[in-house]
């Protein structure tokens, strides 16, 4: 199996990535996780911009009777105000995703930077910077952001804000790690023997290497992010109680469970799992495709 | 052994700034943000009266980290009339006498102008006007007036000595009237860290009547060990167990099937997983309960009721250690298994199936993950290879001689994963009602009480960097080859 991808001819992007290189074993493993990222993002996209059109019923309003369980008119039943609730889960993906990319996007724009000035510098702006990091780093994540969120209050920006503070320390640790070894590499000191400025090495000789892992970082953490988002807003620090939102949807739904109502917490629960197994799977594939030798020993 | 010694040394040292950081990290978020976090505890239209008691009893009325304004203030006129505002028109509020020493809350300096606000001290007799005497009543506060006490002779007006117990009334008077003593370190931040450190007070709360965080941590601090203990033995066995069996059958359909497992349980949402449970083992075949620690009727007796120890302990020192087996008590599992009641074991050994198969099935994913990390780079090392030469059995080598090997590293997890324990753990204690820290500051959130949400923040951390200090510190004696 291992000998028929080197040999024969690379038909498609992912063959061409698995070419030449020692993967470990089968190629259905990645082209099964290559399918399902693909599959993933297309159902994700179609979802988030086609959200009315695909939802059957207004979010918002009743539109049966309460607690209906799942049948042809509510293929996911209603929940406790006549709800449809395969309406809000389609709906509910625009804060969920809101939320998880603009955290992922906030602490990628302060930890990224934070991590190439502070690897690349060094001394002691370095050892303020990493222990700040570190000590934000050693503490439970969620925890913090709850805190957080209890302070800023309710609001797709502030909850991205929350969660952004919990993620900065991976970002800035990981790129700081991996200045830190490429600063050493042989064609940076070329770079600088040739008279570079630091600022050019950083921009154009650095930072460049740095990318695919960032990508990868940035996937797995939209994944965490959606799982934070839905756990804040189980507690009730969502976004907004009127709008649909997985976690706060569970979190009303979760007193009727002991009568035996299942399907408002099943669904919405469902649905994080999914999306953020998906991220986590797209993180884990762009892992496999961009840095090899990392994955698997 | 010196070089232990100093490793032991150095990461004791780099924890302090650690956890200073995060202190410091923390107080900044929750005082420095806009808005008055007491205002926000509070139902709107509460007497600014209780306000302001409030805030003296949480030390609120300090300046945040430096304090030049002065911390106590000696009346050195024979009366002093403080004002309502810093404006002699204004209505008067209590009377100060030569000699009394008050606390400073608030100075007001601009135009020539130097204005002190100062508030009634615990325990100091002071004059109050009639019209705030009627808000004292009204609101309950606690007071005791002083009997048959002498108003100065030129003094007007209906005035009435009185002993506040916990503040609550405050006046302006110019600062002439004043011998101010300045502490620069008197302030909210030195006087958390000064409390922390030396009394190991985590501040009070707000809503539950200025109670210490402390003591109703200490008192939800037992049940969010047990479950995390549990949940964590779940999160080895299934993670360390099957782990080492994805590296034995590496690349094989139960290897795939187990990393697939690894990324599915930690993309499943922590409470979404005990709500599920609770439904198909609580609520569809009826095998578990769903909420609490303990049913009522099981509650266990008291290691001290059991052992009738209060006859025995009596004195300061005997109350403190009655307290300290009561605390041991909040201990279920621990203290039925020393007093032998079987049943109240058996009962809360059958609350806690549920939460901590949550709790350790979440976890088990980065456990399987590391271990299989681990297996694979011991079982390509060459004493394994030398295992297999001698002809021992490939199970006795990879569950014997690589487990063992690969299960040091798989130790620092521990104290890795305590952190995600912890967080874990407040989402579990939440789905299952279980009375622990976490339901504690869900709780705390609720009633927006930040001085509690504080405390019960700062206590994690403290307890994160223990365990981890301690995690490595146990790694660094087993593992020679660990050094910094």
């Amino acid at each position: 199996m291992q000998q028929a991808a080197t040999l024969s001819e690379p038909t498609n992007l992912l063959a061409r990535f698995l070419r030449g290189r020692k993967w470990y074993g089968a190629e259905w493993y990645m082209t099964m996780t290559g399918g399902l990222i693909v599959a993933f993002i297309v159902v994700l996209t179609l979802l988030t911009f086609f959200t009315p059109r695909l939802a059957p019923y207004d979010p918002e309003s009743r539109v049966g009777d309460p607690f209906t369980p799942p049948c042809t008119t509510h293929i996911f039943g209603t929940d406790q105000l006549g709800r449809d609730i395969f309406s809000r889960i389609i709906y509910g993906a625009q804060i969920v995703l809101q939320v998880a990319l603009l955290s992922a996007v906030f602490s990628f724009i302060v930890g990224v930077p934070l991590g190439l000035i502070s690897g690349f510098l060094g001394g002691r702006l370095d050892r303020v910077l990493s222990l700040v990091m570190d000590s934000i780093y050693s503490f439970p994540g969620l925890i913090l952001a709850i805190a957080l969120a209890a302070l800023l209050g309710a609001g797709v920006l502030n909850m991205s804000v929350a969660i952004a503070v919990v993620y900065v320390p991976i970002f800035f640790r990981l790129v700081r790690g991996q200045v830190l070894s490429i600063k050493e590499e042989l064609y940076v000191e070329a770079a600088r023997s040739l008279g570079a400025r630091g600022r050019t090495i950083l921009w154009r000789y650095i930072f460049p290497n740095v990318i695919p892992s960032i990508v990868v970082v940035f996937s797995l953490n939209i994944a965490d992010a959606i799982i934070t988002e839905a756990g804040l807003a189980f507690i009730g620090l969502g976004v907004d109680p009127s709008k649909p939102d997985w976690g706060y949807d569970i979190y009303r739904g979760r007193s009727e469970l002991v009568g035996g109502r299942w399907w408002p917490v099943t669904f919405p629960g469902l649905a994080i799992a999914l999306v953020a197994l998906g991220f986590s799977l797209f993180g884990e594939g762009l892992s496999e495709i961009l840095n090899p030798r990392l994955t698997e020993a | 052994m010196s070089s232990l010694r100093a490793y032991i040394i150095t990461r004791i040292l780099l924890t302090i700034p650690m956890v200073l950081i995060l202190l410091i990290l923390v107080f900044i978020l929750l005082r420095v943000m806009p808005g008055d976090p007491i205002k926000a505890a509070m139902r709107p239209g509460v007497p600014p009266e209780y306000l302001d008691q409030i805030r003296h009893a949480q030390g609120l009325d300090r300046p945040l980290v430096i304090n030049m304004r002065g911390s106590w203030a000696t009346v050195v006129e024979p009366v002093v009339v403080l004002y309502t505002e810093h404006d002699p028109t204004s209505p008067p509020v209590m009377l100060a006498l030569e000699g009394d020493r008050l606390p400073i809350t608030d100075r007001f300096t601009a135009g020539g102008e130097d204005w002190i606000r100062v508030s009634a001290d615990e325990g100091v007799p002071v004059w109050v006007a009639e019209d705030k005497l009627l808000w004292l009543r009204q609101v309950e506060f606690l007071y005791t007036p002083v009997e048959g006490a002498v108003l100065p002779a030129d003094v007007e007006g209906n005035w009435t000595q009185v002993i506040l117990h916990r503040g609550g009334v405050e006046g302006w008077a110019p600062a002439e009237a004043f011998d101010v003593a300045v502490n620069p370190f008197d302030s909210q931040f030195f006087n958390y860290l000064w409390g922390l450190i030396t009394r190991f007070d985590l501040g009070k709360s707000v809503t539950l009547r200025g109670r210490p965080v402390a003591t109703d941590l200490a008192l939800k601090f037992p049940a969010t060990i047990e479950l995390s203990v549990f949940g964590m033995l779940v999160a080895t066995v299934v993670g360390v167990f099957s782990g080492a069996y994805a590296a034995q059958k590496r690349r094989s359909g139960a290897d795939y099937g187990l990393r697939i497992y690894s990324i599915v349980a930690y993309a499943i949402p922590i409470f979404w997983l005990g709500l599920m449970f609770q439904l198909i083992f609580g609520v569809w075949l009826g095998w578990f309960p769903v909420a609490d620690r303990i049913d009522t009727r099981f509650r266990p007796d008291t290691i001290a009721q059991v052992f009738g120890l209060q006859q025995h302990l009596t004195g300061p020192t005997g109350e403190k250690i009655l307290a300290l087996t009561d605390f041991l008590s909040r201990f279920y599992i621990f203290s039925c298994l020393i007093t032998g009641q079987w049943g109240s074991l058996l009962n809360a050994l059958h609350h806690l199936v549920l939460p901590s198969m949550t709790l350790g099935l979440y976890l088990s994913g980065i456990f399987t993950r590391l271990t299989r990390a681990n297996m694979l780079d011991v079982l390509q090392q060459d004493f394994v290879t030398a295992a297999r030469a001698r002809g021992i059995p490939e199970k006795v080598v990879v569950y014997r001689h690589a487990l063992l090997n690969a299960f040091i590293p798989i130790l620092t997890m521990f104290g890795m994963q305590f952190a995600l324990l912890l967080a874990g753990a407040v989402l579990t204690e939440t789905t299952f009602n279980w009375p622990g820290m976490g339901l504690f500051l869900v709780d705390r959130i609720v009633d927006r009480d930040f001085p509690a949400i504080q405390g019960t923040v700062v206590f994690i951390a403290l307890l994160v960097a223990t365990v981890s200090l301690i995690v490595d510190i146990i790694y660094a004696r087993i593992d020679p080859r660990v050094r910094y």
